[in-house]
Parts: C-alpha cells; structure tokens; sequence
C-alpha cells in the first residue's frame, strides 16, 4: 500500500445525486471511482461491526469474507427480484452469478462499475487478497482500492456510496488523512426519493425490525418476540420475505424526512470535528445549475495536479434535471415533510451550510464567498441568536486558519 | 390429611405463583404437567418455581418444599390425554388447567386455537379420565368480555365479539369448560396481571403491561435510532378514553384469592380476579411515558390529523389498545363472597408511585439484558 494517497471519500445522507458524481468520476483520466463499495460490503448497513472490528487485525480470509460474501439481506432481496437501481451486475441465466445463488457483494456495483469483464476482476482481486496479512480492516480496504488503482492505471481513488455520511466519524478515525466531500440536497427531495428507493426501504425496514426484536432477524435464527412484529415487518423476516410485503411497506416521506435530518445534525457535527481542509461541501442542486465551477472545485479538492478542463465540460454535459421535487406534493405534505426536515435545514443553518432554495449560485468566487458570508450569518443568528453566532463564527476563523475551504 | 393438586402452566407466571401459594398449606403435594424442552421436566419444573420464589420474595427456605412437594408428570396439552396417562399421578383434590397461549395475532389464530381451545379439551380429557376429587379449576381472563363494556357480570357469557383470536379461543375453552359439569368446573377470570405486589417482580412471561411498556420502549428507540433526540422532541397524540381504567392486579393477589376461592364452600362458577379500585388507564400511561422519559402523551379522540408516527403508533400499540378505550366495571360478587372479604387488600393500592415501582422494576430488567440499548450498540456491548 502506498501511503501517499489520501483516501477521499464523497459522503451524503442518500439519494443526494452522489451517484451521478460517480458516474462522472469513472470517465476521469486520473481518478478510480469507487462505487458503492462501503453500502455493499456492509449489507445496507447492518454489518458495518463485521466488516470494520475496532482495533482487531483481520487476515485475508476476513477480509475476502467481507468483499465477496453473499450477504443475508442482499441475498434475500435478490432472491425476490427487488434488488437496488443501483445494481450493475448482469443477472442472466448465464452469468457466473444468478438470483439463486447470489452475488458476492463487491460485484453488486463496485466492480462491474470499473470494467465490464467484472468476472475476471473478481478473480486477480481474490488472488491478491489473498496475500494480506492481518491488518485493521480499513487499512486493508485500502489496499484493495489502491490495487484497483493500479490496475485500472489511475492516480489517486474517490469512494462513493449511498449514505454513507453516518460513517464520517469510523472513517476519520481509521483513516487520519481522509478527507470528505460532503453532497448535500435538499432534504425534502431526499426524503422523496428515499421513500421510492429499494435500498433504503429496506435499510429502513430493517432498523424497525431490529427495534422491535432488540437483535437483527438477518444475523441470527433467534426469533424470541417474534409476536411483537407488525404484520407488514413480519413479512420481512428472512423466512417470510414476499416481494408484496416489500412493495406494500409503509414507509414515506415524512419518516424519511425525519431520517435526513437525524442523518444531517449527526453528519455536520462530525464533519465539523474536522478541519476544514478535509471537508468540501457541496450543494447538489448548485452542480444542477452551475455544474463546471462546482465540478473544478471538486477536482481541485481531491487533487489539483488532476485538474483536467475537458473532463469538466464532459462531465457537466452529463448532467440531466431531477426527477422529482418536494414543491408538486400537495400543500399539506409539503407542509408534513418540510416539519420533519426542520432539524437538517437548522443544522445546516448552525454550521454555516443552508442554501436559499431559490438561489441560483454566482459566477465569480469572489461574489460568492461574500454573498455566502452574509446568508450564513443571517441564517445562523436567525436560529441560535445574535452571541452565540458570533462566538461560533470566532471560533470557527481560530479553527479554519488558512485552509478554509468555501462551501459553495 | 394432605391435599393434591394436579396443575398445568406450572412453569408460566401466574402458574408459578399459584404453586407457591398452594405450598404454603403445609400438606399439599403439587403434580404440575411439564414439558421436557432441552432439560428434564423435573429439572424444568423446580428451576422455573425456585426462580418464582427468588422474585416473590421467598427465601431459600421455600426451596425443600419445592424439593419435596411439587412433582413434574412429563407431558404436553397439545397432545391427547396431555401426553399422559392419569396412572402417572395421584387423583387429584383440584386439578388446574392455567397453560395457554398468550399470544394474540391473527397471522398466530392456529397455534391459539390449538394450544387454548384444543389445550383444554385434553385437559379436562385427562381429568375425567382419572377423575377430580373436587373441582376443575379453569384460569381464563376478564378479558373474555371482549368489547362488552360497563359493568361485565361473572356468568359465562354468550354473544359478545371478541377483538382477537386470543379472546375468542378463551371464550371458546371457557365454553367447554361449562360444558363440563360432572368435573365440577370452576372459571376464574384475573385481569390485567403484574408482578409481586411487595417485591413488584416478575419471574417469566412479560406480557400484558409488560408487553405495552416494552413496545413504547421500543418506540422511543426507534424514533431515537431515526433521529437522535426525536423520541423526546415529538409529542405524541394517542388515541384513549380518558375515563378508561386500567384493571392490574398483582400475581400474588391473583394467586392468594384463586387458591382461597378454591378452598371456599362457593357454589358460584365463575369468579373475577380483578382490581375493584384500579388506576385510570391514562395515569399509567403518564407514568409509563415519564419513566421511558418520553413527552407526556396527548390523549384525542379519534386519528383526524394524526402524523404518520401517530398512526403507526396507534398501529403497533394492536392489543393494548383496547386497555384503554371504554371502560369496563369486572363485577366481583362470587369471588368476594367466596374471599369472604372485610380486610381491604393492599395489592390493590396502585397510585402513580406504585405505578412508577412496578415499571422501574421492568426497566431495570430490561436495563441488565442490554434490552434498552439500540441493537447496534447491544450487538457490540
């Protein structure tokens, strides 16, 4: 492993347009696009102590355990034909991998993301897996993406994966270099597409479920309380997964709206427990309308040498309008899902990140570090009062010394 | 002259506490049915009364009775005859039929059924076939009332509609039971029941108030696991009758009264086991919520303008709900008749403080077995 590259990571609540980056990242000269790496290899989230043991060396059989194991949610999901949009793998009846055996989870997404001869990839990454030694388990995910690097003749390596801002406090823990770039979107729009999105449903439904039992139905055969559960959860269980049940589930916006924002105070504080030259914040909906600068900010963040004008006009060519918006809801969910995104949008205001919906983002950097300057002091004395604003921005212009980043 | 007693559920809550109870008449031999589930049933029997005795108060001393006096006969009431035969025990003075399912669902009606309704028509199968030197005691619930409110008599009743399974197969056995009058059938119907009334423990089967208080836990782990902090900031309206009362009585009142009205010259059939002075539903659950250090809850009428949080709670709540719409007045003429009473029982004494024991009690329970944790935390803990 090379020790010169600092891990990047682009972090977001989910279904915040990070997928799109990815996509985009993929087609730079420079820079690997790890995809969905860490949303796989933790089965939506419910192995994340099992794939990173704290302070415990892993081996290599540990290791490939993690990136090729067919995962019990994953496994179920795919066996009743509800697998994520994200999915690239090819599910034909000749594929090396079908619904009936499962596929391993590196090869959900992060390596069919790379190179259509996924299978082949598969195989030289479990050869070289095979000659880790034990190490902690990050440093050993690590050296997987820098081989991949190689492999694919790349410069430097991004990770990617949906909602993976929860994780910002075990990554910068593990990885003292790793540096963020946080995509941030309007929390009702997120709360939306959530609501629609395989993954989430199922990550959400399997929280509830863990609730309810105390223990996770997927990672043991105990079923005491079983009688507890819901009809519509009990449905979920492994034994009893329908694919009905699943499309049924009543999970809405508004209950993801409260998640967003769960996700978002917990996101920024982490974040902001950093300093400032590790964290890029961008708004999504500022890359929908001015896509190039925020892209070249982006570049210039993981590594400025990469800066490439080409890939920049290419990438923002890519870029298509979202497909839904908070505002053609009804007057009365609107009013119910912009309640339940209240505590994200305040946090967002306390730590400096609140965008005006309606803003459309400047041309010059020099405007919109002072148009940005004005609307986080207006936002923040607006939610916490006119001293604690002050001292929170003194503090915060003792901790960013020179390396401030704008947020855009 | 030593008295026997064959009981089933021996190894359940209130079954427990009704053997220790018996075990206090210094003549009794006790005959339970147990089931063999990876121990012996002897093994089983005496592990579950001594673990009863540990949360009733009971110093070891309880211990050689149970030794010496309570005996298992291995057997199962989903089975014909209970799995037994009446060769395999003395003929019993009473015989209690207490095993049952406490479940309630629709998607579990079958395993209700069979294990409530099917249960006791093995049960009494045994009984008649070695017969019954007095009476066939019956432990139902004053549940059977189902959504009957006002004043609900003892009398075994007929037309009334049950809100789930669990009430309609109770309605069901009790019907049998009645049927049964050449064993001398008695019914005794306890309310909501809870643990000790000294010691407030519980030795097994949180069900009931238990059950409720665990599911608002949950739901403040939930809405926590959501959004940190959420579960204290969103005050939740639930739907309850603010008049409704909560009928919670303790095991061992339960128990004491069961065994007494057995010994009793009553000629009366059915006997209520319930609170005659029991707390307001809605001063409970100020203090359940107050515990779990949740907002008080809003009661309202109806859903009108509920959030969606609102309505799934007012989903998961399933069972309990009916604890706290209308009120029910559990008639209790047979049983003190019976009970002879004219000393007031303190068990029944259940202000917002005692209220507060018994659900402290729980949660430190829940507290000792990482219950009160969220999973992820628990799964590394």
């Amino acid at each position: 492993m090379t020790s010169k590259i600092q891990p990047v990571f682009i972090v977001g609540t989910g279904r915040c347009g990070s997928t799109m980056l990815s996509n985009m990242i993929r087609d730079h000269s420079g820079i690997l696009s790890v995809s969905e790496f860490l949303v796989s290899v933790t089965d939506f989230a419910g192995r994340i102590a099992k794939t990173f043991p704290e302070g415990r060396p892993v081996d290599a059989h540990h290791v490939w355990d993690v990136l090729a194991g067919f995962h019990p949610r994953q496994t179920v999901m795919l066996r009743h034909g509800v697998e994520m949009d994200e999915m690239l793998y090819p599910l034909a009846s000749t594929s090396r991998f079908t619904r009936q055996t499962g596929v391993p989870a590196i090869l959900y997404v992060t390596l069919p993301h790379l190179t259509p001869d996924h299978d082949t990839l598969f195989d030289e990454l479990h050869d070289y897996v095979m000659t880790f030694q034990p190490d902690l388990a990050f440093r050993q995910y690590v050296r997987v993406f820098e081989w991949l690097m190689a492999r694919f003749g790349k410069q430097t390596w991004v990770e990617r994966s949906g909602g993976s801002l929860r994780a910002v406090p075990r990554l910068a823990k593990s990885l003292p270099g790793a540096r963020f770039i946080h995509i941030v979107r309007d929390g009702r729009d997120c709360a939306i597409s959530m609501s629609k999105h395989t993954g989430f449903r199922m990550m959400m439904a399997c929280t509830i479920m863990n609730q309810v039992l105390g223990y996770d139905p997927y990672e043991t055969e105990e079923r005491t309380g079983v009688e507890d559960l819901p009809d519509q959860f009990y449905h979920l269980l492994p034994e009893h997964f329908s694919s009905q049940a699943f499309a049924n589930l009543d999970a809405p916006a508004d209950l993801f709206g409260h998640y967003w924002s769960g996700e978002m105070m917990r996101g920024l504080k982490a974040l902001d427990e950093l300093s400032r030259d590790r964290v890029l914040t961008i708004h999504f909906e500022d890359i929908l309308a001015q896509p190039e600068p925020c892209l070249r900010r982006m570049v210039e963040f993981i590594d400025p040498s990469l800066a490439d004008g080409g890939w920049v006009r290419r990438a923002a060519g890519t870029i298509r309008p979202a497909r839904s918006s908070w505002r053609a809801l009804p007057a009365a969910r609107q009013s119910a899902l912009t309640d339940a995104c209240a505590p994200g949008f305040q946090a967002l205001s306390r730590y400096g990140f609140q965008r005006d919906p309606d803003a459309v983002p400047p041309s010059t950097p020099w405007f919109a570090g002072l148009r940005q300057k004005v609307r986080q002091a207006t936002t923040l004395t607006k939610f916490v009062g006119v001293r604690p604003a002050l001292a929170l921005a003194k503090s915060r212009l003792r901790r960013a010394g020179t390396a401030a980043v704008s947020p855009v | 002259m030593t008295s026997k007693h064959f009981v089933t559920g021996g190894t359940g809550f209130v079954g427990s506490n009704l053997i220790l109870e018996l075990l206090g008449e210094p003549r009794t031999e006790i005959y339970a049915l147990t089931r063999a589930a990876g121990q012996s049933a002897e093994t089983r029997l005496k592990s579950a009364l001594r673990h009863a005795a540990r949360a009733a108060g009971h110093d070891e001393a309880l211990d050689d009775a149970i030794a010496e006096r309570c005996h298992a006969v291995e057997g199962d009431i989903h089975r014909e005859n209970c799995g037994t035969s009446a060769g395999s025990f003395p003929r019993p003075d009473q015989f209690w039929h207490i095993a049952a399912s406490l479940r309630y669902e629709d998607r579990y009606a079958a395993e209700i059924f069979k294990t409530n309704v099917e249960g006791t028509r093995n049960a009494l199968a045994l009984a008649r076939s070695g017969g019954v030197g007095r009476h066939f005691n019956y432990v139902s619930t004053a549940y059977v009332s189902g959504s009957r409110m006002g004043v609900i008599h003892e009398e075994v009743g007929s037309g009334q509609s049950a809100n789930n399974p669990y009430e309609a197969s109770k309605m069901q056995a009790e019907a049998l039971v009645h049927q049964s009058q050449d064993l001398g059938p008695r019914i005794f119907r306890p309310s909501i029941v809870i643990g000790h009334s000294i010691t407030r423990g519980v030795s097994s089967g949180f069900s009931g108030l238990y059950g409720f208080i665990k599911r608002v836990l949950r739901l403040r782990q939930l809405l926590d696991r959501i959004q940190d902090g959420l579960a204290s900031r969103a005050g939740l309206r639930v739907i309850a009758d603010p008049a409704a009362l909560l009928n919670l009585i303790p095991v061992d009142v339960v128990a004491r009264q069961m065994v007494r009205i057995s010994r009793s010259p009553s000629r009366a059939q059915v006997f209520h086991i319930t609170n005659p002075t029991p707390p307001l539903a809605a001063e409970v659950s100020r203090v359940i919520f107050r515990e779990l250090e949740l907002p008080q809850p809003v009661m309202v009428e109806d859903s009108s303008g509920m959030n969606w949080i609102e309505q799934k709670v007012e989903e998961g709540l399933g069972f309990y709900k009916s604890y706290f719409r209308g009120t029910r007045l559990f008639e209790r003429e047979n049983s003190d008749w019976a009970l002879g009473v004219s000393v007031p029982e303190p068990g029944y004494r259940l202000d917002s403080a005692t209220v507060s024991e018994y659900v402290r009690w729980y949660t430190d329970v829940l507290r000792g077995t990482t219950d009160l944790l969220p999973v992820a935390e628990a799964a590394a803990a």
